[in-house]
């Protein structure tokens, strides 16, 4: 009953609190100041790779795709040469570009470990060289295999060709000899990552990077007429967690059984702010809700729109279809069967389970404002099950003798988080996993549209009074306008990515403001903001959530009604409405 | 100072410790999940990656499937 009241007491400043609009709100909110820190780094982004594309792009695309046609062409399966071609065609972005590079190498998170936790910052000339040598006989006999497997591929396809392609039995074995050698050079391309060390120091760079973002967030801060100093002198300690957080994160166990930095990030804040508490000069380091907007802010560029028109309708129905489902169940479930009081715990847990895991989470409990350990318990939730569906489900579909492409559909749809699912995936076959990869990628960038609609239902239904209606424009004073500028800046990046072309795109949105700038900076931004609930949380605010059990309860049953209808539609679309395209993939 | 905050601290660091060291790698020599964790290691699998442009790998498999659906034999 008091927490009812503390609610309700909430919902009603919150009313009053943004009932009024006026201009200089898009200096003095945080909301606008995420939007405005997000724009200015896409718009430095998209000055920065637009105009320095790598040299004779267009020519070099061109060249790729009249072979990929002329070669798709002339065999009924793909050739050696279509595949070379493809290869190319991936391997022109702006990344590789030296000055991606440099402008990568400041952003950068600290690297992997696995016994000496300096490694994951410092790595010198000696030790890249003793790391190269551990895998180079595997790389050199890798290397020898693939020439064998050259050889035997280019004889049967010349075979195939000498009889014009017509005899199926030549074709069939060419295609199978060109598989084993493209499945080679793929182990080569991983094996020669793992020759690749080389020396690096990020210490001056994260010093660099602290500033960076200080200076980033300072600014908003002191325009919300904050004082800078004590901002500053915390930041440093809080970045300073989100960099140990990230350390331990990277280590190869983590790494391997899929805990990320948000896990490790709040453990760590906890662990200080309910051992030896949250040092007073750090608290107005503490902004959250600043960061995880500026955060999402970024995200939104990652939402590309066109991305999942070219991938094949089956998957689209899969995770489009039954996503919305999912949700909407599993909220009514927690709201109406299970009587869960937090309605922005119900919401922010069905979303994750239902969506992607820990991102559905971050843009659903901002846009419906839900509490900082309400998110925390989902992200918790959505973890642990990722690392058991990881294992579990891989297992199941070969112990049954599942078709591997309708466990890879089921496996994208349901398995959280996409390292996992691209793990599991991959554990039962190249077909598997890129089905699996493609329907979360479908599912990805459904966040953007849940985040949204949730926000608008919130402002419309959740705050209002047992029987007040609300006008257009109270929705718009009440709707959280952050969330503006995370569907701002997908549409914007998905209109250039469109307007330039999927080949363009890949090589200068994806493959340049995106992978060396935007992805990194946001990857930090919630980093901080999962350090800066970890260190605003008291253990025993999660007791009234867990009493009674009702929200693992609402994680199972939203999860078994998701398996279940993931599967059923999984089947309808791959194997009954669209079975040309399975037998293409 | 008191000195029982920062007992229970490092116990908590200790505790991180224990599992990245002993109780992480025991779980992943398991018979039932090593074949999976094998694999991750092998192929160096970012398996903590929560969105997909987090996972490099995924850039490339659009890219060819993308190829795939718009360079295929007419009869495919």
């Amino acid at each position: 009953m008091v927490n009812e009241i503390d609610v309700q007491k909430k919902n009603e400043d919150v009313v009053i609190d943004e009932a009024k609009t006026s201009l200089s709100d898009f200096w003095k909110l945080e909301d606008y100041w995420a939007i405005w820190i997000g724009l200015v780094i896409l718009i430095v982004g998209l000055f920065i790779f637009i105009p320095n594309p790598p040299s004779n792009m267009k020519e070099d695309i061109c060249k790729c795709n009249t072979t990929l046609k002329n070669e798709a062409s002339k065999a009924p399966f793909r050739t050696i040469a279509w595949y070379k071609a493809s290869k190319s065609k991936n391997k022109i972005i702006a990344a590789n570009e030296p000055y991606a590079k440099k402008i990568k190498s400041i952003f950068n998170k600290p690297k992997s470990w696995n016994l000496n936790p300096f490694e994951a910052v410092y790595l010198g000339k000696e030790a890249a060289e003793a790391k190269n040598s551990i895998t180079r006989a595997d790389y050199e006999k890798i290397s020898k295999d693939l020439e064998i497997a050259f050889d035997k591929a280019g004889v049967s396809e010349n075979a195939a060709a000498s009889a014009d392609f017509k005899d199926n039995t030549l074709n069939d074995k060419a295609e199978s000899d060109i598989n084993s050698w493209l499945l080679l050079s793929n182990k080569l391309s991983k094996a020669k990552k793992k020759i690749s060390n080389k020396p690096y120091n990020l210490i001056p760079s994260l010093i660099f990077l602290c500033i960076i973002l200080m200076v980033l967030f300072g600014i908003g801060i002191f325009a919300m007429g904050n004082p800078i100093m004590p901002f500053t002198k915390g930041f440093i300690f809080v970045f300073s967690l989100a960099v140990i957080a990230y350390l331990i994160a990277g280590q190869h166990t983590n790494k391997s059984i899929g805990l990320g930095y948000p896990l490790w990030a709040i453990i760590i804040g906890m662990l200080i702010s309910n051992t030896v508490g949250t040092p007073k000069w750090v608290v107005p380091a503490i902004q959250t809700e600043f960061y995880i907007k500026t955060g999402l802010v970024l995200l939104g560029a990652e939402v590309l729109f066109g991305k999942i028109l070219n991938i094949g309708i089956p998957g689209i129905f899969v995770a489009w279809g039954v996503t919305p489902t999912v949700i909407v169940l599993s909220f009514w479930f927690g709201n109406k069967i299970l009587k869960i009081q937090s309605k922005t715990l119900n919401i922010t847990t069905s979303a994750a389970l239902s969506v992607c895991g820990v991102s559905a989470a971050i843009a659903t409990a901002s846009a419906c404002r839900a509490k900082k350990e309400e998110l925390t318990l989902s992200i918790g939730l959505s973890l642990g099950f990722t690392a058991a569906m990881m294992v579990c489900m891989p297992a199941f579909i070969k112990a049954v003798g599942m078709d591997f492409i309708l466990g890879g559909a089921w496996m994208g749809g349901t398995i959280d988080s996409t390292g996992a699912v691209a793990a599991a995936g991959e554990f039962l076959s190249d077909k598997a996993m890129y089905v699996s990869a493609t329907i979360k990628m479908i599912q990805n960038v459904m966040i953007g549209v849940v985040a949204f609609f949730v926000a608008i239902y919130w402002c419309a239904k959740i705050e209002c009074q047992p029987g007040q209606k609300v006008s257009p424009m109270e929705i718009w004073h009440r709707f959280p306008k952050f969330i503006l500028g995370f569907a701002g800046t997908s549409i914007l990046f998905s209109l250039i990515y469109g307007i330039v072309g999927s080949d363009v795109g890949s090589v200068v949105i994806e493959g340049g403001v995106i992978s060396n700038l935007s992805k990194l900076l946001r990857g930090w931004m919630f980093c901080l903001a999962f350090i800066s609930i970890g260190l605003a949380t008291n253990f025993r605010e999660f007791k009234q959530y867990l009493k009674g059990g009702k929200l693992l309860t609402l994680y199972i049953f939203g999860q078994s009604f998701n398996l279940l209808l993931t599967l059923l539609i999984a089947y309808l679309m791959f194997y009954i409405f669209f079975p040309g395209i399975t037998a293409n993939i | 100072m008191k000195f029982k905050p920062w007992f229970k601290l490092f116990v908590g660091i200790f505790g991180i410790l224990i599992f990245l060291f002993v109780l992480g790698p025991i779980y992943m020599k398991l018979p039932w999940v090593k074949p999976i964790f094998d694999l991750v290691k092998r192929e160096e699998i970012k398996v903590n990656a929560f969105f997909y442009t987090d996972f490099d790998d995924y850039a490339v498999l659009y890219n060819e499937v993308d190829d795939r659906i718009k360079y295929s034999h007419e009869d495919k």
